[in-house]
């Protein structure tokens, strides 16, 4: 790995959470993405040097009623959070002993997490019901990415639960689809982690669930409601996409010798690197540019520009590129469809529809 | 999104400007829309923040909630927006027209609907929200409100539910419709960005609509920048005069890129079939006036099973007229259909127009009509066709071949022994005939509400607001 | 108890004073928005949870200055680490048990406060006792987190219910809650010194630590 680590130079690198660890699943074949995340690069500051920086951004209101309900459901010693394991799970009344792991100074919390788990899956007698803010590792590309779901619940049926609380609305029983799948995704990575704890503790890890505990507010009250959600799915992506991070060496060995994305931060911490430099670096690895990157990848308006001057359908969408059936650039697909071009092998149907819709086209706007 | 309308976006992108891909309007638009555009409290489902409306592009009216988190303000702010609204919405109730049925009584039906523009479908989606989260308040009890935030909410939950029906124009977006008639050289996903779509279509693409300090978001959600530097140390300070001139700055330029939008579609001629859809929006407005008047309670939380597939069906046989209709009124929407094969277009070569088939009294006209066409024709001989140059007639494919296509008409020649003048294509004309039809299998067989089957749940309990519907916490 | 209770002497009342007036009622450490929550309710509104923010620090370094200088300290609860609580208030005059926090305290705290809150409501006490009362408010979002304490959220809350509730609750925790306090009161006695004992030890060891030389203590 130490060629990954020559990728990011004299620059920190930079610690992955769930949601960025839930994207890597977002575009698995874009390489420049994986290399980039391998190396633990801190690509929203490689953006904003590039002068392209990312269209991300969390409105403090949103952070605050975040905050404040996650507030609500574990006050008064999880009072409203017992309520709902109680009804959705079941979980006898005995099963109340609390542990705030965030009690634990932030160096000592993840051996604090790792021993806790170990005793209440050793079934002793007082292990406890609901963990608050334990601290995960999750092993990415040889570097450890420490994690910190909502709360672990345990002794509903001997196994884990992650509870993952989330300050979107449900609204008569239906939430906005997209929220609740980034909030699965999020929640797979930590099912995973956990997993990956007990199996190096010696424990089975299908002792964690893979139905996970989603918490969020009911309708337009702060009254939180629990909802079970299967992330079976989301977990097979996202190991999928971990095993092939493993894979990077092959990535890496095409790669110049060289070559480095190393922002040379000064003793200021600012990048020194000049950006067209750098630019150029990056521009030697293979992005897969798509439109969905505009919400998950701090790189996108980079690669954007990118795929704007290679003139790449991928611009538009991949609808388009399906319909285009493998033709890749626009003076491609338009050549085909003005008969400049003579299709190449493969492409004679592709080439006689274009043709047919141009023709189609121009009869209809005369 | 068809071949035609990937062909139209690559080109877009080759000639930095969007590109037609229609050559009339779908949808109506009306003398007097209202346009609405909503924002919302960040983090919050439903908490209006401020809203700029108006029916004149020189008098937009500005609502602003200057303490979001005061639940009172908040109710104020949607007494405020029903006093703008429901004005609007009754003053179309005044001229109506008696229309007869058959086997059921005759009904009224307003002479002209309102329209509400709102910028995206997230604005959609808020309205509908917004009529949600106010339609079973009550102006009486624990948590008394203005009468008018309840009716507002039931009419805002029409406007939003009827927002999903396909081809009506009461509410709609502004982003939905332009994409309906231009194809930008972006993605589907960043046309859903009003002044990116808008710098498309009429001066060619712009970083600039990206920029948040340039265009700020067309709403509901607010640019997390602006929340965090302007806002946020508004609301701290209390200064309302801040957070309402701050608000003003964030709404302008969208109300201005509505009426511009507004423009845009208003210069494209109106397709034939819009004054039908316009037709039954009318209709539908006239029923859910009625039902008010009736003193009917608000729309429950959810459908029952019949209303739920019932509404499923409704959507689905509006969903394929509209397809029908706008093929019909736009050669270029047709053109897909020609693409595929499932319409052709050519010039009459040779007709037949008094071929007739049966002996006797059963002697009935058939005329024939020879197309040639350089289109791929993909229909097998036999197949029921219809033809947007005579809606009422109808043909059948008698046989294709070598670019030339014999057509038989077989509806609507009437009883004559000769063809009525016109009523059969000259040669030398233009044609095209399309295995789409208009005519749709009637509604599936549901039981009544009564007889819902224990599958689904049984008869649903009629629904009457609980006291529980109108104490919801609204925190 | 009475003494600045509602009325014309609230104004005179400091914030000390305040949270020490709903501890005192609760009887077991608190989270500030519930003292905020308990003075709104029984005392009249004025107390803000976040005013109580940085009370602990303050009263830290008062006692710190001059120990026992003041007949009572709002200080922390200490959890089985014999560090400072998150985010809880207790009364220094306390018992060291009662302000322990075992696995089950929390829930135990939570209990206890709700049959404190019904208690004080039935005793009536001048309280304004409407089903739209901060008190009655209150009660409620407490009667439906405990078996049994509300029917189905409609109404407002009968008292004598939620304290047979919560009861039947707590006899299912205390045995085991008082003797984790009382192991801990008695580690806290042992191992710390004045100011620690108020205040909370410093995080040093995790039960990993302890766990190499046999079970942990707790």
């Amino acid at each position: 790995m130490n060629r990954l680590d020559a990728l990011r130079g004299t620059t920190p690198p930079k610690p992955h959470d769930a949601r960025a660890i839930a994207a890597l699943a977002a575009n698995p074949g874009c390489a420049r993405r994986a290399l980039l995340d391998g190396a633990g690069i801190d690509k929203d500051a490689t953006a904003r040097h590039l002068g392209f920086p990312a269209p991300f951004g969390q409105s403090p209101f949103a952070i605050t009623r975040g905050n404040a309900f996650e507030a609500l459901v574990k006050a008064d010693g999880c009072a409203e959070l017992l309520r709902m394991l109680r009804e959705l799970l079941e979980l006898p009344v005995a099963e109340v002993a609390y542990h705030d792991v965030e009690n634990v100074g932030a160096h000592l919390r993840h051996a604090h997490t790792r021993a806790l788990f170990d005793r209440a899956a050793r079934d002793e007698h007082d292990s406890g019901t609901i963990y608050d803010h334990p601290l995960l590792g999750l092993e990415i590309a040889g570097h450890v990415a420490y994690l910190e779901p909502d709360v672990v619940a345990f002794q509903l049926g001997g196994r884990f639960h992650i509870v993952e609380i989330k300050s979107f609305a449900v609204i008569d029983g239906q939430a906005d689809p997209a929220a609740v799948a980034a909030a699965a995704r999020q929640a797979a990575v930590y099912v995973l982690a956990l997993r990956r704890m007990l199996r190096e503790l010696g424990h089975d890890p299908l002792r964690v669930a893979h139905d996970v505990v989603l918490v969020c507010p009911e309708n337009f009250a702060n009254r939180p409601v629990a909802t079970l959600v299967d992330v079976r799915r989301q977990l097979a992506v996202l190991e999928r996409q971990l095993s092939r991070m493993t894979g990077l060496d092959r990535l890496v060995e095409g790669l110049p010798e060289e070559l480095t994305f190393d922002l040379l931060p000064g003793e200021d911490g600012l990048p020194t690197r000049p950006a067209a430099e750098l630019a150029d670096a990056l521009r030697r690895t293979t992005a897969r540019y798509a439109p969905d990157c505009l919400s998950t990848c701090d790189l996108c308006f980079f690669c954007r520009d990118e795929a704007r001057q290679e003139g790449a359908c991928d611009l538009l969408g991949r609808q388009v590129r399906d319909e285009l059936g493998g033709v890749a650039s626009v003076e491609e697909a338009l050549g085909l469809a003005d008969g400049t071009r003579a299709p190449a092998e493969g492409q004679e149907e592709i080439a006689r529809l274009l043709r047919n819709a141009e023709r189609l086209r121009r009869e209809c706007l005369a | 999104m068809s071949l035609l309308t990937s062909l139209a976006r690559l080109r877009a992108l080759e000639e930095g400007i969007a590109q037609p891909i229609a050559t009339v309007r779908h949808c109506h638009l009306s003398e007097r829309p209202m346009v609405l555009i909503p924002l919302r409290m960040s983090g919050e489902a439903a908490a209006p923040l401020a809203a700029m409306l108006g029916t004149r592009r020189d008098d937009p009216r500005l609502l602003v909630v200057t303490q979001p988190r005061n639940r009172d303000l908040r109710f104020a702010w949607t007494a405020d927006l029903a006093a703008e609204l429901l004005p609007y919405i009754g003053s179309f109730l005044a001229g109506t027209e008696t229309v007869e049925r058959k086997n059921a009584d005759p009904y009224e039906r307003v002479l002209d609907a309102p329209q509400i523009l709102v910028p995206n479908q997230a604005g959609i989606a808020f309205v509908r929200l917004l009529g949600r989260s106010t339609r079973f308040r009550r102006a009486d009890g624990p948590y008394p409100v203005p009468e008018t935030v309840p009716l507002l909410g039931r009419w805002l939950t029409y406007f939003g539910e009827r927002a999903a029906h396909p081809g009506s124009s009461l509410m709609t977006a502004a982003t939905e419709e332009l994409g309906r008639h231009w194809a930008s050289g972006q993605s589907g996903l960043e046309d859903a960005n009003l002044a990116a779509l808008m710098a498309w279509i009429t001066t060619g693409p712009s970083d600039d609509a990206e920029d948040p300090l340039v265009w700020p978001p067309a709403g509901p959600a607010t640019d997390p920048g602006f929340d965090a530097e302007v806002l946020a140390t508004a609301i701290e300070a209390g200064a309302a005069e801040r957070i309402t001139e701050a608000l003003r700055g964030q709404l302008e330029p969208t109300w201005r890129l509505m009426w511009q939008a507004v423009d845009l579609l208003r210069g494209l001629p109106e397709g034939a079939s819009v004054e039908q859809r316009w037709e039954q929006d009318r209709g539908s407005f006239s029923a859910m006036a009625a039902h008010i008047a009736e003193g009917a309670p608000p729309q429950a939380r959810r459908d029952g099973a019949v209303a739920a597939a019932s509404r499923l069906a409704r959507m689905e046989r509006a969903q394929a007229a509209y397809e029908v209709q706008r093929a019909y009124d736009d050669p270029l929407v047709m053109a897909e259909y020609r693409l595929t094969g499932e319409a052709f277009a050519g010039e009459v070569v040779e007709t037949e127009p008094e071929h007739s088939e049966g002996e006797g009294r059963s002697r009935k006209l058939r005329p024939l009509v020879v197309v040639k066409t350089d289109d791929p024709v993909r229909l097998a001989p036999g197949t029921a066709l219809g033809t947007p140059q005579r809606r009422a007639q109808g043909a059948q494919l008698v046989e294709a071949r070598d670019g030339l296509v014999t057509v038989k008409i077989t509806k609507g020649m009437g009883r004559g022994k000769t063809p009525a003048p016109g009523s059969v294509p000259e040669v030398g004309e233009r044609v095209c005939y399309t295995s789409l039809t208009d005519d749709f299998q009637g509604s599936p067989a549901l039981p009544e509400a009564e007889a819902t089957p224990w599958t689904h749940g049984g008869p649903p309990r009629e629904y009457t607001p609980s006291d529980e519907d109108a104490l919801e916490e609204w925190s | 108890m009475r003494r600045g209770g509602g009325g014309d002497g609230l104004r005179l009342v400091t914030v000390r004073e305040q949270a020490h007036q709903a501890l005192t009622l609760l009887g077991v450490p608190a989270q500030p928005r519930l003292i905020a929550a308990v003075r709104e309710a029984f005392f009249g509104g004025g107390l803000r949870g976040a005013q109580l923010t940085s009370l602990r620090r303050d009263e830290e370094r008062s006692f710190a200055s001059s120990p026992y200088g003041r007949p009572y300290y709002l200080c922390a609860a200490l959890t089985d680490r014999l560090s400072p609580a998150r985010g809880l208030l207790a009364v220094s005059t306390w018992p060291l048990e009662q302000r322990m926090v075992g696995p089950l305290s929390p829930r135990v705290h939570f209990l206890t406060c709700a049959v404190a809150v019904a208690e004080r409501m039935t005793a009536g006490h001048g309280v304004d006792a409407g089903p739209d009362s901060g008190a009655a408010r209150l009660l409620a979002r407490m009667a439906r987190n405990i078996p049994g304490g509300a029917d189905l959220d409609i109404g407002p809350p009968d008292p004598a219910r939620v304290i047979e509730a919560a009861r039947a609750e707590l006899a299912v925790h205390a045995e085991r809650d008082t003797r984790d306090r009382a192991e801990l009161a008695g580690r806290a006695a042992a191992q710390l010194g004045d100011r620690a004992r108020l205040f909370g030890a410093a995080t040093l060891s995790t039960i990993g630590d302890r766990a190499a030389t046999g079970p942990p203590a707790i």
